[in-house]
Order: structure tokens, then sequence, then C-alpha cells
């Protein structure tokens, strides 16, 4: 028995020998040129774009404004502080407040106290980021806010005495008790940028989408905090803190004339709430084809602005029964991700690809209704981007079999 | 026996470990019955006897001649190189598996599963070509791979007719699958179109052998196809081979389109791609009572249906074959207890020639075998070793090719299906 098992043991590792036999994958080379996968181009210059108009909204824009620049007007600039532990602070007896400030910080190294707005407050004042536009704050009056009167304003350096941020401080110990009321169960804490006077001053801050806190409109608190150790001795600690905004808002204005429904230019502009809707004759490739690389060339006049702006194409989801061209706020779905697309301009032409939708247009999966053309919320809003159609093409590199 | 068990199981294991020679690449792939030996135990021969006195595996009209069942199984390395190249490709997997079971000398069942085609293969265009893309100049280059194959499945059975004549039947249920890329890459990563090829189909082969003399017997079979090999072709969509493994994923890089954005495949049935018949005659002689030589010749004919869409790899296909073979044993003595006596020795010489359907294109190969057995208890276990050298000439086109091939064949007989008295 045990000769037996030897002996299967013996032919197991012969088996086995046989099993790891080298196997090579290396190729055999051959004509090929009987298989049908093949390269091909397509061209479509058949695009054409319509504007249409929504109120601006400057919500998510990296900045706040205060005045007028390109005819276009910033009357007022919010502010939301949320509700926070710091604010209770106040009322414990056992802290001493010693300055509580109002701070936002600016780019700006020739910003003085002189070309800087007043900062108001209002406990029950609302405004909302997105849906607040223009024509909600024509009637806004700082007549029942409280006047917190000019800033501060610090102009700061590095080491080698190299301009780094401005920083403008508005003093808030005077507002202390009422904003770390506790009775006021409708506490807002608003505050709003406003020029005491109608004057021509211009003036920009980081918003807080600009970074990641540490230059966000914040209100510091610096606090003392006594501490009783035994009956014969206390601790006194020097404390701070930040409270970071919760919304912040400039509202602009747009020129007077700032919706032409006639103007069918395809020009895009943040700061007018002017967009466009683009369309391109695209039906379908050779089916089963795929898209190696779709790239729209779209040329823009940099003479009148627009350049290293970013643009955005987005992909409607629904048509739109309509002949109207201004509207409140925008009427076309999107498809958004992952079919909306981004591109910078760059040297007067901005390439931007559309493979993955028209891949899947081919396919059937999408319907081509048109597209969206939208400036990002990061372009400045006062300058315009308007795109040259004549030399406008969408290029295709396809394969198919 | 758990031992066996282990055994079988690592050889099933392996059998998925295929791959290529020039002839992998015509359409349906290389024959097994094409590449060298078919089993161990049998060498060069196909029905002609040469396992043991009077019995071939491979022909079912011998096999009531077992004095017990029989499992065996045959597994082989095999090795294509090219003369003019330093590629060699070598590989390994299970070349049969059978089970025999004798009904008191006067018939038989058998069971057998063996490979039936390969078509483990990678094709790469020599040269790329250029193709100018608005401003761009892209630099084409195509290739083919596929792996899988098809595997035959057989019933067979024999019956004694009178003492000369035995008859044998046997059904081989094809099947099996292939995968298929076929690629074109440039600028960085290859578009490829996968597709998965399924078989199916039904050949039916008689077989005889008649005893002329103690010495003299003569074997015979004849091959017909009952159902054609149909192919059914699924087409997957196109893909951008991102990442360059091969498959249409959602590993990073990603693919694209992405996997779950591609919609129904195309399927396309592909009838009678395979549809063979033929026939096989042979003889033996006994030189003594342990020795004989036998010859045999053979003729294949594909009457399969050419389906130009379906090329897949080369553009031909092996149209008829004709196969001569000539062998010469030394089988063991029955009842010696002498351990030399229990040695088999096993030699051979073939010839064969494949003409293909497209141009003037032929194969020709020629081979010989040497093997070694040796059989060990009373019921007739044995173990043979057989080594195969073949030269394949390619007429026209393609580089000329050496095979060699080393195969193991373990046959293990018992008395099975008898009721045992309890101890």
């Amino acid at each position: 028995m045990n000769k037996k098992i030897s002996f299967l043991k013996q032919l197991g590792i012969v088996v086995f020998g046989f099993t790891v036999w080298h196997c090579a994958e290396e190729p055999i080379e051959n004509d090929l040129s009987h298989l049908n996968l093949s390269v091909d181009t397509l061209t479509l210059r058949d695009i054409s774009a319509a504007p249409y108009w929504v109120n601006p909204n400057l919500g998510n824009h990296p900045k706040l404004y205060l005045g007028e620049k390109n005819n276009r007007k910033i009357p007022v600039t919010f502010f939301k502080f949320p509700d926070h532990l710091f604010w209770d602070y106040y009322l414990d007896s056992s802290n001493t407040f010693d300055s509580l400030h109002f701070v936002l910080y600016s780019d700006d190294s020739v910003l003085t106290v002189e070309s800087c707005p007043n900062l108001y407050f209002s406990p029950d004042s609302q405004f909302d980021e997105l849906n607040t536009f223009s024509p909600d704050v024509e009637s806004f009056s700082t007549a029942e806010w409280t006047d917190l009167s000019s800033p501060s304003v610090h102009i700061n350096t590095d080491t080698l005495g190299i301009f780094t941020h401005t920083k403008i401080v508005w003093d808030l110990m005077s507002l202390a008790s009422t904003l770390s009321d506790t009775i006021d169960s409708n506490l807002v804490r608003t505050f709003a940028l406003n020029y005491v006077t109608e004057d021509s001053n211009f003036v920009e801050f980081y918003s807080r989408e600009a970074t990641s806190g540490s230059r966000d409109p914040q209100v510091n608190l610096f606090f003392k905090h006594e501490t009783v150790v035994d009956d014969d001795s206390t601790r006194i600690d020097e404390l701070n803190g930040t409270v970071y905004v919760s919304k912040d808002l400039s509202v602009i204005e747009p020129e007077l004339s700032w919706t032409d429904s006639s103007d069918s230019e395809f020009t895009i502009d943040y700061g007018h709430g002017r967009r466009a809707t683009m369309s391109l004759k695209f039906d379908s490739l050779v089916a089963g084809s795929i898209i190696r690389s779709a790239n729209l060339f779209l040329n823009v006049d940099t003479t009148q602005g627009g350049n290293e702006a970013y643009v955005i194409i987005d992909p409607i989801e629904s048509p739109l029964d309509t002949s109207l061209n201004i509207f409140e706020t925008d009427p076309y779905d999107a498809i958004g991700y992952p079919f909306r697309v981004s591109s910078r301009v760059s040297d007067g032409q901005m390439i931007i690809s559309l493979k993955n939708f028209l891949q899947n247009v081919s396919m059937g999966n999408e319907v081509n209704i048109g597209f969206k053309v939208i400036s990002d919320v990061t372009n400045s809003p006062f300058e315009p981007i308007p795109f040259d159609l004549n030399n406008a093409k969408l290029e295709i590199l396809y394969v198919s079999n | 026996m758990s031992l066996i068990k282990q055994i079988i199981f690592i050889i099933f294991l392996s059998v998925s470990l295929q791959a290529q020679g020039v002839m992998n690449a015509f359409s349906l792939g290389n024959f097994h019955h094409h590449q060298g030996i078919e089993t161990g135990g049998d060498g060069v021969m196909k029905i002609v006897p040469s396992f043991d006195r009077g019995v071939s595996l491979l022909n079912p009209a011998s096999w009531h001649k077992f004095k017990f069942t029989q499992l065996s199984i045959s597994y082989g390395g095999d090795q294509n190189s090219w003369s003019n190249e330093n590629s060699i490709h070598g590989y390994s997997g299970l070349k049969n598996a059978i089970w025999i079971i004798p009904l008191k000398a006067k018939g038989s069942l058998g069971l057998s599963l063996r490979p039936y085609s390969n078509q483990q293969v990678t094709i790469n265009q020599p040269d790329s070509t250029n193709f100018i893309a608005f401003d761009d100049t892209l630099s084409l280059h195509k290739s083919f791979s596929r792996s899988g194959g098809i595997s035959a499945l057989k019933f067979a059975s024999s019956i004694l007719v009178n003492d000369q004549l035995s008859i044998g039947f046997g059904l081989d249920l094809l099947f099996g699958s292939t995968r298929q890329n076929e690629s074109l890459f440039f600028d960085g990563s290859s578009i490829v179109q996968s597709g998965r090829t399924r078989y199916s189909g039904l050949i039916g082969g008689l077989y005889f052998g008649y005893e002329f003399s103690d010495k003299l017997n003569v074997y015979g079979s004849l091959t017909s196809t009952i159902e054609p090999l149909n192919a059914l072709y699924t087409k997957r969509f196109l893909f951008d081979d991102a990442n360059g493994n091969g498959y249409h994923d959602i590993s990073f890089p990603y693919d694209f389109p992405s996997p779950d954005s591609v919609g129904i495949y195309d399927e396309v049935r592909y009838k009678q791609v395979h549809d063979p018949s033929g026939f096989a005659v042979g003889t033996s002689y006994s030189l003594s009572k342990n020795s004989s030589v036998g010859i045999e010749f053979s003729q294949t004919k594909e009457n399969g249906l050419s389906h130009e869409s379906y090329f897949m790899g080369l553009q031909d296909w092996v149209e008829s074959s004709n196969q001569f073979n000539m062998s010469f044993n030394r089988y063991a003595k029955a009842f010696s207890l002498g351990f030399m006596d229990k040695f088999i020795l096993r030699s051979g010489l073939t010839y064969k020639s494949h003409a293909l359907a497209l141009g003037d294109n032929s194969i020709t190969e020629f081979g010989f075998s040497a093997g070694l057995g040796f059989k060990f208890r009373a019921v007739g276990n044995q173990i043979d070793l057989n080594y195969y050298f073949g030269k394949r000439d390619y007429i026209t086109s393609y580089n000329d090719e050496t095979i060699q091939q080393l195969q193991l064949s373990v046959s293990l007989a018992d008395l099975w299906f008898v009721k045992r008295r309890q101890k």
C-alpha cells in the first residue's frame, strides 16, 4: 500500500511538471488587412446658437463686489452668519469680551478706508444666495439697519515686504449683546455692505467660495475666560474664536438694456445672465461605431473679453416649447453629469470634447436636443464671452467595424 | 484513492492552458487530430491497435477485447517553434480522458472527453499603416487574439458480431466557446471589437475490425456529420481599451464607453461552419506473439460552408486532409514476472498533408513518435510516455514549423460493477 502511494506521489510530480510547462504567448505575425476595423473622420459645421437671458446671480462666485464697473452695478452685498456656540460665550459671566470683529479679505493692495463701504446689521433681514436677484433689492435701503460705520484697513506683506493680502475690519463690540441674544428666536445675523453716498467706488473681496476658510468673511472673537482654581486663586485664559459666514451674495444689477430679444449674437455673459442654446446637427454615426474624439472648436473674440474664461456646455434634457428668450430663472433642464463638459478659452479659441454625449447619442441612449452654453461661476461677471460661429466646427474621429 | 482524485483535479485544472501555432489561426483553429499524437497510449495510430495487443483506445470496435474496465487519462505538453524566428510556443493540457467498460468480451460502452479544436492564438500585423486625421498622422496597428476552442464528448459502444467481425459506433458531441478580440491600436490605446462564439454540433462514427487470421487484422472507420457545427457569434460593442487589459471593464483608467451604457449585443448564427466527413483504413500484422506492425490511411474532407464574415485570424481553413501512419509495437508479455517483460515499446511514423481552401497553399507534415509503456498489476494498469517530433511545412506562405509533443498516459484498470462479498 505504501509503495502504491509513493508511486502515485511520483506520478503526481510528473503530472505537475507537465502542468507548469512554460506557456509562451508570443504573437504570430501575419497580414490582418481582412479585419474590418477602420478609422474615419467626420467634420460637422452645421452649428447654430441662440441667446437667452436669466436674472444674473453671483451666489457661487468666489468674489464679492460693491460699486460699479463696465456698466454693471453691485448696489449691495449681503452676509449671513449662522448660530454658533461662540455667540453664547458673551452671556457667560466667566468670559469677558475684549473685541468682536467683522473681517473681510481682499487682494487689492491700494484699498483705503475712504474707498471702503460701511457695514450695516439687521437682525431680521433675509436673503437667498441663489435666488435673490436685483429686482428683489430694488427698494433696498439701510435706513432701518444698524450702521457700523467704516472699517479699518490693514495692508499685509510677507517678510520680504511683498504684498500678500488686505484685511478689512469692522468693530462689532457694540453689537455683541444683539448677536448673542437668546430671547429672539427669529434672530438672523445679516450684514450688508453699502456705500453711504452714490459714487463710483468699486471694491472687491474674497467670498466664502474663494478659499477653504482662511480668507472667508468671518467674525473674530477675542475674550478672557476666568476659571476658579480654588478659594484663593483663579486662572485667566486669553482665548479667541472665529465664526465663518454661512451665506454671502453680491447682488448684480445689469445695465438697463441688458436684454434685447432681437440680439441674436452667440455671446454669453455671466454678469448679464446671458446664456445660449446651441444646436449641432448630429444624428448618428455608422451603427456600432465608437468615437475616439469629438472636439468642438469655437472661436472667441477676445477683444471684448473672455480670454482665460471657462465655458460650460451641458446637453439639454427636454425641449422647451416657447418663443421667449427672457426668463427669471433658467428654463432649460440639462442632463449634467456625466455629459456636462467645461473648457477654458485660450488664445481666442475653445476646444471642448463632446465625445461622451455624442457616443451615447450614437448608441441611442440619449437624444440630441441641443446644448446649453453657460459661463462658469468663476468667470468675471464684468466681461462677455462673444463666440464667432463662422469658423465653428465639430471634428469627430471614429472607428467602425 | 484520494491522491488519484487530486491528480485528476490538477489535470482538469490545467486543461485551460492552451497556446498556439499557425494552424490555430485558421478558421476553427487547429484540430486536435492534426497535432501530433492523440493519446499517449496509441501513439500516431488512429484506428489500428497500438495501446495493447489488439486494442486501440481510439477505435471502439476493438474495446471488447479489454478484460477490465479502463479509465485512461492522457496529458501532454506541446511546443511549436519556427526555424527562422526565435519564438517558441509551449503549452500543456488534457489530451484525452476515456472510460471504457467491456461487456463480457461481447461488446463495450465508452465515454471520452477530449479537445477537438484549439483556437488559442495571437496575431499581430507586422507593419503599421498611417492615417491622416485632421492635422494629425496616426499610426494604426492591427492585432487579433482569441482563446478557447471546441471539445468533444464521445459516447461509443461496440459489439462483437462474430468471432471475426466487430462493429463500433461513436457519437461526438461538439461543444465549446471562444472569446476573440480584434484590436486597432493608435494614439496610445486600442479600440477593441470583442466577441464570443459558442459552438454545437454532432459527428457520428462507424468503426469495424476484422480478424483475417491470428496475425492479420484489418480496421476501418467512417466519419459523417449528423448535425453540422453551428457557431453563434455574439458581437459586443466596440470599446476603447483605456486600461489596456483587453476587457471592457470599469477599472481605472476607464474604458470608453462605460460598459453599462452599452445596449444589446448583436448575435449572428453561422450555420454549418464545420461539416466533416472521412474514412480510415488500416491493417496490423503480428510479427510475433508480442510484437506487431501496423499501417493506416485516413482522409477527411471539410464540407462546411464558407462564411467570409466569420473569418477571424488567418483568412483560410483546412479543406481536406490525408494522413498515412505506420507503427511498430512491442507489447508486454501477459503473464511474465520479468521486470523487463512489462515494458511496452511503441514507435511510429506519420505523414500528413492538408489542403487549404483558398489559394493554392497546402501544408505537409512529417513526424515520428517513440514511446515507452509499463504494465503493472494483474488487471493491466498501464503508464505510457510518448514523444512526437514533427516538421510542418507551409508550401507558399507562413514559416515552417517544428512540433514537439510529450504525452503521459495513465490507464487504470479494475473490475467495476461487480458485487463483492463483504468481509
